[in-house]
């Protein structure tokens, strides 16, 4: 019986297991919080994953290739991971920032001058907060490569999208926050583009900033949006994102063998849906069970490893995964012990800084507006491709996923990606005053 | 274990074990560099901290002074010497008065005086910031502030 597997687990303890942790793991509150046996078996392990609710977030076996890091990089585990800080920094953010037009720039300059680890932390979530907008594209670049987008995943990469949306949602508001020329501005830029949808574009610049131009309505709606409404959203979509990987798999089937190739899954659960179920109606076999045989534990993991290279995930994958969130949150402390955080002068509505750019991440579109007619390139195109990525798994039902066999879709992606990273290039290293080509050797104009 | 049963036989290759332990390592490296991290900002929190306090002083200060012009030279006097309300340019004032003091009585006005309450929090017109300001630029007159002892009289005693 599972379940007395699970709460009655005295099978394959380490009985004899001395001295402290030995009474420790034996004592009722360790067996109460660790429910699983601790016995290094194929079933232990099992049950590990099965009565853990952070493992349980892991299908108890993956692919063995989900194992190597160049499968995914990590880049969606990653972004998760930078999610998690950008979440615990911001919390400790919100205990000092008051979002006032009065107050806001203080806040800032209170962090630099009176609060513990004050400006650290502010630095860590402002170049965690970048990374997070880099790491997530790269995802969506990744996954799209890895045509890791098909069937059954279609529904799973809008979700993907969803979230780099969110996530620019995330970065563009906080931008506002410290209240200083940077933030003013580059706000500024940036909403002027919904200025240019066509008929209600300027009621909705209004229902955004509040108003006629940024102020505190601005600020109070870009705070409530930062630390409320997108939390929420990003963190519900974001469960549905994840625990649909862990359905499918956690990997893209391939034409491989055993459980993850192409079509087993559907076989075995076609096959299971035609079997009568044995035990609650043994007269379709004709009223009788014979027993074939006694089949030992061992040699039926055995044959299971045989037929299909999967790997516990725990330990393996769970400490792959903990040992490079380790490596992030050192990565970003570094960088912000490194890089002080961006503080210009206090916001000032009457003095526009040359050039007014907005986030690094809108600047392509800075750009594309520099080039043509507002409604094309403000509204347009970046809607447009919106839409082409939202309908990309449904229209690309190739279901192949090496690059041989999808030589349109990859050399369409790869034009679109070019251009957009070349655009943002020019427009956030190469522009200077009046949006004149400046190289960045010339004169620096970058500012994050 | 029970000294009688046998040992399992791994289910598992040793190259995956081999890997789990470098992976190991490599979070040990992290869990110090985390470490190291946050003693290094702690070291330089203390001249970072200093540095942003004199660069926050001397734009208060200025910012400060615009605004006791705007203000308060009304009733105190163009430098603070004194007019209808106390001589606030007085080395005695400056003195017993703390910053904390100083920022109370502007936020929350004297009762029983012509001194009006500022803070926005008490209906007047300044954020707590501007209030800051004030209190820095005020606080920077003190080297070179004249002894005034009865500084609480205001013009009468300056003149």
């Amino acid at each position: 019986m599972p379940d007395q597997d699970v709460l009655e687990p005295r099978e394959g303890i380490d009985v004899d297991e001395q001295g402290i942790s030995g009474r420790l793991h034996r004592s009722t509150v360790w067996r109460s919080m660790f429910r699983h046996p601790r016995d290094d078996t194929p079933r232990g392990r099992a049950l590990q994953g099965f009565s853990n609710f952070f493992l349980h977030v892991y299908p108890v076996k993956v692919p063995r290739r989900v194992l190597r890091n160049r499968y995914s990089w990590r880049l969606g585990f990653i972004a998760a991971v930078l999610f998690g800080i950008l979440l615990v920094t911001g919390l400790y953010l919100m205990f000092v920032y008051t979002p006032s037009v009065g107050s806001a720039y203080g806040d800032m300059q209170k962090l630099k001058t009176g609060v513990g680890f004050g400006q650290l932390i502010r630095n860590v979530h402002r170049w965690s907060a970048h990374l997070m907008v880099l790491v997530v594209f790269l995802h969506l670049v990744r996954v799209f490569y890895a045509g890791a987008y098909k069937h059954p995943r279609e529904f799973n990469w809008v979700l993907g999208l969803m979230l780099l949306l969110l996530t620019l949602g995330f970065s563009f508001t906080g931008y506002l926050l410290p209240w200083d020329q940077l933030a003013y501005w580059a706000v500024t830029v940036g909403t002027n583009l919904v200025h240019y949808i066509p008929l209600v574009g300027g009621q909705l610049q209004n229902l955004l900033i509040g108003g006629d131009q940024i102020g505190q309505s601005t600020l109070l709606r870009f705070y409530a949006l930062h630390v409320a409404v997108l939390p929420a959203l990003l963190v519900m979509i974001l469960g549905v994102h994840i625990w649909r990987v862990r359905k499918d798999g956690f990997a893209v089937r391939r034409a491989s063998v055993g459980a993850f190739a192409e079509g087993a899954t559907d076989q075995s659960i076609a096959a299971d849906a035609a079997a009568p179920p044995a035990l609650a109606a043994p007269e379709s076999y004709g009223g009788r069970v014979r027993v074939l045989g006694v089949v030992d534990r061992e040699s039926v993991t055995a044959e299971e490893r045989a037929v299909d290279d999967t790997v516990f995930t725990w330990p393996h994958l769970v400490v792959r995964h903990v040992v490079v969130a380790l490596g992030v949150c050192a990565t970003v402390l570094g960088l912000g012990v490194a890089f002080a955080a961006p503080l210009r002068g206090l916001a000032n509505p009457n003095l526009t800084p040359e050039p007014a750019k907005a986030p690094w991440y809108f600047a392509g579109l800075q750009e594309l507006l520099s080039r043509f007619d507002p409604l094309v390139a403000g509204i347009l195109i970046p809607i447009g491709a919106v839409l082409a990525f939202v309908a990309l798994p449904y229209i690309d039902r190739n279901p192949a996923t090496e690059a041989r066999n999808r030589k349109v879709a990859i050399v369409l992606f790869s034009l679109i990606l070019i251009i957009a990273v070349t655009l943002t290039l020019v427009g956030t290293f190469f522009r200077g005053p009046g949006w004149k080509w400046i190289p960045p050797w010339d004169h620096w104009y970058v500012e994050l | 274990m029970p000294r009688d049963a046998p040992t399992p036989p791994p289910f598992e290759s040793e190259a995956l074990d081999r890997s789990l332990d470098r992976y190991l390592a490599w979070g040990l490296v992290f869990m110090v560099a985390l470490i190291a991290g946050f003693v290094a900002y702690r070291v330089r929190e203390p001249g970072l901290r200093h540095e942003a306090l004199r660069a926050q002083t001397t734009s208060y200060r200025a910012v400060g002074r615009r605004l006791y012009a705007a203000s308060c030279a009304e009733c105190h006097g163009k430098r603070a010497e004194g007019g209808s309300g106390p001589t606030l340019n007085a080395k005695e004032f400056l003195k017993i008065t703390t910053d904390a003091q100083m920022q109370l009585l502007i936020s929350g006005g004297v009762s029983g005086s012509d001194m009006p309450a500022w803070s926005l929090d008490y209906g007047g017109t300044m954020t707590d910031e501007q209030v800051r300001q004030l209190v820095t630029y005020l606080r920077s007159l003190e080297p070179q502030a004249p002894s005034v002892p009865d500084w609480r009289k205001g013009k009468t005693a300056a003149g």
